[in-house]
This record gives C-alpha cells, sequence and structure tokens, in this order.
C-alpha cells in the first residue's frame, strides 16, 4: 500500500508540474474554434465501406523491444490473450471464441499452423512488424479462411520514402537476465530499397515467488506438523534465447509497380516452464521447445488509376521439436518424448481489384495454400519393430476465391458483399458470404453506423484429422455465423481529437471441436460443442494537444463477452450446458495514458480481465476451478536526447507496477515487479 | 488542463486502487471423521497441466461427501494428475502422477504427515510387509522401493526398455507388475532380492489387475489405438495362471472407446469388468458368461470399484473432463444406490475401514 501510495503522489507532482508550466494560450477550453461552412454533401469514402480493419498505432509496434504482439492485442477490446508468462505460449481469442479461430498473415501469407491450426503469438516480436491490422467477426471472410473469431494481419516490408542509410540500434536490460537487442539497417536508393532487421533475446526467467500452492512442512517422531510455510521459489525451466533475422528488399519502378521481397528466419530454444505444484528437480526431469523457421514472401503490386493488380507469393517451412528429458532411474536422463515436426508450406495469390467509377469497386482473389506436414515421436517406438508409433505424414491443397464487391448508392450509404468459396484437399465448404452496410450520419462528428452479417467455416486442421493416435477422419467443419451493428465517431479540431465505436456482434458456432482424452491415453478431437457467443464492444481514444510539443493521449476500451455453451449436454448430470466457456472473461478492460512533453514521454497502462473459470459448468467452489480478475499496471519513462553523433533515446520500464502475486493461468506463476532499462541509438550518417 | 484535471487523471488514480488481484494463501479448516464408520476416498486425477487434482471423502454410512478435503484442510493443492491412492498402519498414500510426489496422510483429518519426493512419473504405490512400498512409473525404466517408516527412497528395480510400469499384485510371495503404455508385459518380481526373475506376454497395454479366490491372474488390456501396429484395438480380459506362467484364457471384449477396468468382491469370487456397464464374472463358471449388473449409459464410466464388504459397486463418471464428476453408488445387484459429485475426473478408489 504504501508502494501504492508513493506513485499516486508521483502521478500528482508530474501532473502539478505540467499544470503550473501550461500558457494560458494552450488551455483548449478557451480556443476560439472558427465557424466552418460545408461546401460539400458529406459523402462516405469507399475505402470505409466494407469489413472494419482497427490498424495498430506503428508507435504501439514499436513500444517496446521486451513485447510480443500477445502483449500489443491485450488492449485490444474483447481479444482476451491467454499468456502462459514471456516467450511461453500466447494465444489471442476473439470475442468469446478460441484461440484457433484466429488467424495470423505476414505480408499476406497465412502462418497459422496446418498441423496445430494456431500461431504462438509469443514468437512474434512486436519490433519486427511495421503495420498491423485486426479484424473482428464478419470482416475476416474478407481477409483469411477460416477465421471465424478473428484475424490479425501483419506487414513488414520496404519504405517508399526511405531514402537514405539509417542504423537503429536498441539495447534492453531486464529483471531475471534478460537482455534485448534489435539491429535495424535500411537503406533507401531511388528505386531500391532495403531493410534488415536483427533480434535476438535470452533470459533465464528464474524469477522468485511466493508458492502458495506448496509447503514445506516439518514433523514431529509421530508425523504430526510441527510447523509449515509456503516456499519462496523460482521460475523453473523458463529460459529462452530467440533469434529472429528478417531481410526485405523493395523495388518501386517509375510506372507505378512495387516489387518486395522478404525473408523471415528464426530459431527459437525454450524451457517449458514447471507447474508450482511440481516436486521435480530440473536434473531430473527437462521441458523444451525448439523451433527453427523459415519464412518468405514475394509481392509485386501496381497501383494504376482504375485497377489494382497484385501477386503474391511464399513459403513458410517449421521445424519444431519438443524434447521430455527424464530420469531413467539409472542415473541418466533419457528422451522420454522426443516429438519431431517438419511443416513445409507454398503459397500465392492474386488480387485484382477494379473501379469503374467512383462509387463502384469490383475485386477478385485468388489464393492456393500446398501444406505437407510429417511429424512423429522418436521416443514412442514399437517395442517389435522399432518404428515411430506416434504421428503421422500428410499434404493438403487449400484453394480460394473470393469476390468482393462495394458499392455507395447514395452519399451516405454504402453497402458491400463478399463471396468466398474455400476448398481443403478434395472437401468443398458451402460459400461463405458476408454482406456490410454502412452510413454516414453526420459527417462533422464523423459518426458511421455500420452493421454486418457473415457465414463461415473453420476447416479441422491436420493433427485433428490425421494425428496418431488419436486424429478423427470424420470430423465435420466448425459452422460459424456472426453478425455485428455499431456506430463510430471522430471529432477533431487542432487541439483536441476524440474517436472511438461502440460494437454490439454476435457468433454462432456448431460442431466445435474439442479434444477430449480416451482411456488409453491419447486424445481424440469430436464436433461436440455448439457455442453462443454475444458482446459488446467499444473503444475511445481521446487526444489533447496542449501545444505542439506536448500532449496527452488516452486510449481506452471495454467490452463484455458471453460464451456460452449451448450444446447437448452429455450426460444426466452435465452441468456445462449455459455456462461460460473456460479462460473466457465476461468483462475485459484495458486504458492507456501516454503523455509526451517535449523530449519527455510517460506511459501508464493498465489492463484488466474479469474471473476466467477453468472447469466448464463454471465451479465458483474453489481455488481449483477459478482464476480471479486480473489487473495490471505498467508505466514507463523515456528521455531523447540529441547528441552530436545521433539521437539517443533512454527508457525505464516498470512492469507489474503494485508487485501482484498471481497466476493467469491455472499453476502457472507470474513475476512480481520488474524492469527493463531500454537505450535506443540511431546514430547521424 | 483542467480537463485532464477533473476527469482523466482520477480515473488513472481510481485505477490504482481498484487494481488488487485476490490471490494468496487458502484458508484451511479443520476436518475429521474419526468417529465415523467406513468411508471412500475417491482420487480425482484433474486435467493433465492444470495442477487441479483433489481427493473427494464419502462417508458410505451417513453418505456426506466432502470435496477438495486435502487443500482445505492443509492449503496447499494436491498437485498435478492424481493418480491412485492405498491406506496401509492408518495413513493414506496419494499418488500424484505429474507432481512427481507421494503425499501421506492422516486419513481421518486429511492432514499431511508426510511426503517422499524424487520420483519422475509416479503411478501407484504397492505396500509390501510392515514397512516397504514399490512405486510404479510412467517415464521411468524403474521401479521405486521406498522406505515407509523414514520416507525415504530405499533403491530400484530396473525394467530396462519398458519404462511404464502400472499395477503391480503379490501372488504366492511374488510380485506381478504389468507394463502398460505402449507395452504388453507382465514381470515377475521375487520381493527377497528385487530380482525380476521372470515376464508374461499378454495383449496390449494391461491397465489393470485382480487375483480371484484361487489365486488366479485376471488382467484387462485396454488394447492398441494403431492396429498397424499391435493388432486388435479391443480390450482383452486374460487370466493368468502364476506359478507357470501361463495365460489360460484370453477373452476379447466389446467396445474399444471406453475405458475399461477389473476389480473383485471381497470374498475374490467374483470379478467385476467396467466397459461401458459393469459385468460380473463368476470365477467358477468356466463358460466365462459374464452377467450384467450396471447396464450402458450416456454417462462416461471412467472408473470403478467394488466394496470388499458389501459388494455395493461404485462408478466414477468424469462426464465431459472439465468439470466436477460423478460417483454413482449401486447395490451388488446394480439397483441404485446414491449420486454424489466428486472433482475433476474422479479415476481412482480407496476404502477406509
Amino acid at each position: 500500500m504504501k508502494f501504492r501510495l508513493f506513485v499516486i503522489l508521483v502521478l500528482i507532482i508530474l501532473f502539478d508540474l505540467e499544470i503550473g508550466a501550461q500558457n494560458i494560450d494552450s488551455i483548449f477550453y478557451d480556443l476560439d474554434i472558427k465557424e466552418v461552412v460545408i461546401r460539400r454533401k458529406p459523402m462516405l469514402p469507399i475505402t470505409d465501406i466494407g469489413p472494419l480493419k482497427s490498424t495498430a498505432d506503428p508507435t504501439l509496434l514499436f513500444e517496446s523491444i521486451s513485447v510480443n504482439l500477445g502483449d500489443i492485442l491485450s488492449g485490444f477490446g474483447s481479444i482476451f490473450v491467454k499468456s502462459y508468462g514471456r516467450s511461453t505460449l500466447s494465444t489471442a481469442s476473439f470475442r468469446g471464441t478460441s484461440s484457433y479461430h484466429t488467424q495470423v498473415l505476414w505480408n499476406g501469407m497465412k502462418i497459422n499452423s496446418p498441423m496445430l491450426g494456431m500461431v504462438d503469438l509469443s514468437t512474434i516480436p512486436s519490433f519486427l512488424i511495421d503495420k498491423m491490422d485486426v479484424s473482428s467477426g464478419s470482416s475476416t471472410v474478407g481477409v483469411v479462411s477460416g477465421g471465424i473469431g478473428g484475424s490479425i494481419e501483419l506487414e513488414t516490408g520496404t519504405e517508399a520514402d526511405d531514402s537514405s542509410f539509417n542504423i537503429l540500434y536498441v539495447q534492453g536490460i531486464s529483471s531475471y537476465s534478460t537482455y534485448d537487442q534489435y539491429l535495424k539497417l535500411s537503406y533507401g536508393g531511388d528505386k531500391l530499397k532495403s531493410s534488415t532487421k536483427l533480434f535476438f533475446t535470452s533470459s533465464k526467467n528464474d524469477f522468485s515467488f511466493t508458492n502458495y500452492r506448496k509447503k514445506i512442512f516439518l514433523f514431529d517422531d509421530h508425523g504430526n506438523t510441527i510447523e509449515s510455510h509456503h516456499p519462496v521459489e523460482k521460475n523453473r525451466n523458463g529460459f529462452f534465447k530467440d533469434l529472429h533475422l528478417l531481410q526485405e528488399f523493395g523495388w518501386y519502378s517509375d510506372d507505378g509497380s512495387h516489387w518486395g521481397a522478404s525473408v523471415w528466419l528464426m530459431n527459437s530454444h525454450r524451457g517449458v516452464p514447471m507447474l508450482n505444484v511440481d516436486y521435480r528437480t530440473v536434473s531430473s526431469s527437462e521441458n523444451f521447445k525448439d523451433e527453427t523457421s523459415i519464412k518468405s514472401t514475394f509481392l509485386w503490386d501496381r497501383d494504376q488509376k482504375r485497377i489494382k493488380h497484385s501477386l503474391r507469393g511464399g513459403y513458410n517451412y517449421s521445424d519444431l521439436k519438443y524434447v521430455y528429458l527424464g530420469d531413467t532411474g539409472y542415473g541418466s536422463l533419457k528422451k522420454m518424448i522426443d516429438s519431431n515436426s517438419a511443416i513445409n508450406t507454398l503459397f500465392i495469390s492474386g488480387d485484382t481489384e477494379f473501379r469503374p467509377d467512383n462509387n463502384l469497386t469490383i475485386s477478385i482473389s485468388v489464393s492456393l495454400y500446398h501444406h505437407f506436414v510429417g511429424t512423429f515421436d522418436r521416443a514412442q517406438a514399437n517395442i517389435t519393430t522399432g518404428n515411430s508409433v506416434i504421428g503421422y505424414k500428410k499434404s493438403r491443397f487449400e484453394p480460394s476465391v473470393t469476390m468482393t464487391a462495394k458499392y455507395r448508392p447514395t452519399n451516405r450509404l454504402g453497402i458491400s458483399a463478399i463471396v468466398r468459396e474455400d476448398v481443403y484437399g478434395k472437401s468443398v465448404v458451402p460459400p461463405i458470404p458476408a454482406v456490410f452496410v454502412d452510413f454516414l450520419l453526420s459527417e462533422k462528428l464523423g459518426i458511421k453506423v455500420k452493421s454486418s452479417f457473415a457465414r463461415n467455416f473453420r476447416f479441422p486442421t491436420l493433427n485433428d484429422l490425421y494425428f496418431n493416435p488419436g486424429g478423427n477422419p470424420g470430423l465435420k467443419p466448425e459452422k460459424g455465423f456472426t453478425y455485428d451493428l455499431g456506430a463510430s465517431y471522430n471529432i477533431k479540431n487542432k487541439t483536441f481529437s476524440l474517436g472511438g465505436n461502440l460494437l454490439v456482434f454476435g457468433s454462432k458456432i456448431d460442431d466445435w471441436i474439442l479434444w477430449l482424452p480416451t482411456y488409453k491415453g491419447y486424445w481424440t478431437p469430436y464436433n461436440i460443442r455448439r457455442v453462443d457467443s454475444r458482446g459488446l464492444e467499444t473503444t475511445t481514444e481521446l487526444i489533447l494537444n496542449f501545444s505542439e510539443q506536448k500532449a496527452l493521449t488516452v486510449e481506452g476500451s471495454f467490452a463484455v463477452t458471453r460464451s456460452i455453451n449451448k450444446g447437448d449436454p452429455v450426460g444426466l448430470l452435465d452441468e456445462s450446458i449455459g455456462k461460460q466457456l473456460v479462460y473466457i472473461p465476461l468483462y475485459s478492460s484495458s486504458i492507456k495514458g501516454i503523455f509526451d512533453a517535449k523530449k519527455w514521454k510517460f506511459v501508464y497502462s493498465w489492463n484488466y480481465y474479469s474471473k476466467r473459470y477453468t472447469t466448464s459448468n463454471n465451479d465458483e467452489g474453489s481455488t481449483l476451478g477459478l482464476l480471479g480478475d486480473y489487473f495490471m499496471n505498467d508505466i514507463s519513462l523515456e528521455r531523447d536526447f540529441y547528441l552530436k553523433i545521433g539521437s539517443l533515446s533512454v527508457k525505464i520500464m516498470v512492469n507489474n507496477l503494485f508487485n501482484e502475486e498471481y497466476e493467469s493461468v491455472l499453476n502457472r506463476p507470474m513475476p512480481g515487479r520488474n524492469y527493463g532499462l531500454f537505450l535506443s541509438l540511431k546514430p547521424f550518417l | 488542463m483542467r480537463l485532464v484535471l477533473k476527469y482523466i487523471f482520477p480515473i488513472f488514480l481510481l485505477l490504482t486502487f481498484f487494481s488488487c488481484m485476490d490471490y494468496g494463501p487458502v484458508d484451511t479448516e479443520n476436518l475429521d471423521f474419526s468417529d465415523s464408520g467406513r468411508g471412500l476416498f475417491i482420487v480425482n486425477e484433474g486435467n493433465f497441466m492444470y495442477g487441479n487434482a483433489s481427493l473427494s471423502y464419502y462417508d458410505i454410512e451417513t453418505k456426506i461427501v466432502e470435496n477438495n478435503v486435502f487443500s482445505r484442510v492443509n492449503g496447499i493443492n494436491l498437485g498435478d494428475v492424481a493418480q491412485s491412492m492405498v491406506i496401509h498402519n492408518g495413513k493414506g498414500y496419494v499418488v500424484v502422477n505429474n507432481s512427481g510426489i507421494i503425499f501421506i496422510i492422516d486419513t481421518n483429518t486429511f492432514k499431511v504427515r508426510g511426503m517422499i519426493d524424487g520420483f519422475i512419473s509416479p503411478r501407484n504405490i504397492f505396500i509390501s510387509g510392515s514397512n516397504k512400498g514399490y512405486v510404479t512409473d510412467l517415464y521411468s525404466e524403474a521401479i521405486v522401493e521406498v522406505d515407509l517408516d523414514s520416507n525415504t527412497k530405499l533403491g530400484t528395480i530396473i525394467t530396462k526398455g519398458h519404462p511404464s510400469t502400472e499395477q503391480i499384485v503379490a501372488v504366492n510371495s511374488e510380485l506381478f507388475v504389468c507394463c502398460w503404455s505402449n507395452d504388453n508385459i507382465i514381470f515377475v518380481i521375487d520381493p527377497s532380492t528385487n530380482a525380476i526373475t521372470d515376464s508374461i506376454i499378454v495383449p496390449f497395454q494391461p491397465n489393470s489387475m485382480v487375483v480371484d479366490i484361487n489365486n488366479k491372474i485376471w488382467v484387462v488390456s485396454s488394447g492398441a489405438y494403431n492396429s498397424e501396429n499391435f493388432g486388435s484395438p479391443s480390450p482383452t480380459l486374460s487370466i493368468i495362471d502364476p506359478t507357470n506362467r501361463l495365460v489360460e484364457h484370453s477373452i476379447g471384449l466389446e467396445g474399444g472407446e471406453s475405458p475399461v477396468s477389473i476389480a473383485t468382491n471381497g470374498a475374490r469370487d467374483t470379478v467385476y469388468i467396467l466397459n461401458n456397464g459393469v459385468y460380473g464374472y463368476s470365477v467358477r463358471d468356466d463358460s466365462f458368461s459374464p452377467a450384467q449388473i450396471v447396464g450402458k449409459s450416456d454417462a462416461l464410466y471412467y472408473d470403478f470399484t467394488v466394496d470388499p464388504v458389501t459388494s455395493e459397486i461404485y462408478i466414477a463418471d468424469a462426464i465431459d473432463y472439465v468439470q466436477a464428476g460423478a460417483v454413482y453408488r449401486y447395490s451388488p445387484k446394480g439397483i441404485p444406490v446414491d449420486t454424489f459429485r466428486v472433482g475433476i475426473i474422479p479415476g481412482e478408489f480407496c476404502f477406509k475401514e
């Protein structure tokens, strides 16, 4: 509590000093706003018609070298990010759906594992990404197949207006022996541009915590407890070492064509942290996960007056290894699990957008993916033949065609329709339609009303169908129906900007695929669940410009997501029907305040998730069935220095400001207050 | 700036106050069943890697059930995947598989009286004599011998090439250990020397065994998960003569997707099989024609036990694996007696006499 009061005092002083320094001219409520005479009819921009995308503020992606995409997405409305801690599995679920319903694309290529169906966001440092668009519900239909919940589009590349040679180096030193390094070299010639990004992070990640799930007992000779206490332990086996190299070239020709090529290499070696109820030692039991991936894309696009063409292609190779080493019982560690997977994906897509007049846009997009997957466990061999008995080798071809039309019959009204057709191997998914209606209510206040509805499907992953043991070739695709209705607003003047939106949404998913254990020791998937998800989300952004160099930005989001199991009971005593899905919070919210003052920048961020159930019947009777409300406060303070050799930025970050003890996933301890120091150097060349 | 002071700044101040997470030590309570009659412990596995295993206690006379007793009394979690429990000299030995520990508890108050650690993936403890235990393991290629006086490891019996030792039964001063996961062997051990003296090949994945009144070993094998590797995916019942190590009878069971398990009554003259219903085999019936005692249902019958005193049958229902399970109590003739809720994935039973 003392620390809490100290923080409040510091906040008061910070704001108080600023008040004292205010110039009367900068006080916005005294500004004389001139009358604006509107000389034209209000017009709904045709680009605003149809699917709604939220674009992340580029400065947010580049805010800290130590955060990954999961950390960034936790501030986006109704997206729930389930994280086991830094550099451990981090997944995003939209509007009460599952992480398998979130599709992630990099430079237009879907990078969800065709084997597992999801993306571990902790393997994507936000520093590498130049642009991130987030789509939910119906809006996803126009982006990618299978995004019943939502999609995340990541873009990297060279900048057309970059015309010099630049170097940027960022060094981070954080708690628990965590070191982050980032180097960016960029070159911008007249036509040829190049960008090289190198990112390396390593950590022991051995934070201390009081383990409330264990006790050290002291017994007398009769076995009675004399004394007991909760031990202070360290996070075990949580180490990580990640290396990323991203090389990109761009060519901008005089005829408006743009060529781009990107290669992203990643190598990761990570421990799998032990549960806080694990009594084994690291010397007798060790888990680690290695991943090497090579992703590459190429791009060509040409934008002419009435028509725009683009062609994209790519290759994604991923080599995953999970090893569990255990004591054999005779003094040596042996691989008890040695799971190896190799995934190769080839991708090509072409898009053409035709604009016959200012009120109509028609586009067609064709994409082809071919996945090749091989997975096996070397440690689980047939006792007779010695061959691996776990795993499979399969390939799948996934073509898709999407047609989109946007039409503006009147200045204020926009209508858009999308039809998508997906094929998975020999299975054809029924046509997927999506319809969007937009109406400009007030141009002055920027009020737009949007509504949409769509069908959607998600085809089973290759593991769902073929994993040996347990794969179920008889699985049906998950079927979704989604709708949303909302309004956005945007009011601006020289000193003030207020924008945001309010949206209600709903979706129904049938034949939800769920893996269940079997008595023979393996798991198998079934089309078992029907889920009805409804909710409301709202975001607000307020920017106050006190002067040219002083501004306050406040961003907030709030969401209510009721994601209910509407399936048939699996037995007479099944109490899960009508209950909230596990790990989906009913309420989530985030608020971020950014105060820029000349060379200083102060950021306060607050995140909230309401309680999350870990049982399908929403049992609140014990700590085993519930994770309590999650509140997190982080702050950072940054100062820019302009030196002779270049610009230097020094940033101090405090995460978990109030040193909260918590678990965000059952029996996974999280770190207390931790610190980071970040130096960013950009030499003048 | 006044707007900032009046509206925005107070919001951030409020956030700092409304930011306390409710996490920390769990309140404990005292429970005491010293004065009650016979009881039944239900070991609830919980979900793998969730650490939400629990222990339930059912008073057989009063039908009162107390859930999560280990955590409520001791203020700590039982751990990740509680596998089994046995009672010896008034102490309960609860084996927690993926936590690598055995908790020793007072069977009346549920208070921790000791712990044995140092395991990799312990499954079951078999108590031999007055103070010696053998602990089987899912991954370690060894059975660990423990001293129950000092609660320490004494030594190991190496089972090289066979990591998944599961259940142990004793016949004629010999121990018979079945190797379950991805295996098909039963080892014979001489407990006086801890040496493996022989082995018996049985159908794939033998998971549980009982000894009948004639000292024959009845084994159920859950079957293969891939017919290309090991033949039939269907479960099998095998009857072994431990003296000559021969499999005398091998009976294919229907199904293959439901849990199979085996138990006997107190007299050991009837052997019961759980196979999406409970079936009883009289050991005197050479035709091995089972009588259906409890029929099939929508419930997910995960495991069962038979009361050694009353021959009543208790069946565990895991429901959907992610909510509190249930236990159905039946008379020896299969008439419902009671139903009660327990913890997540009730997987094992242990009677307190």
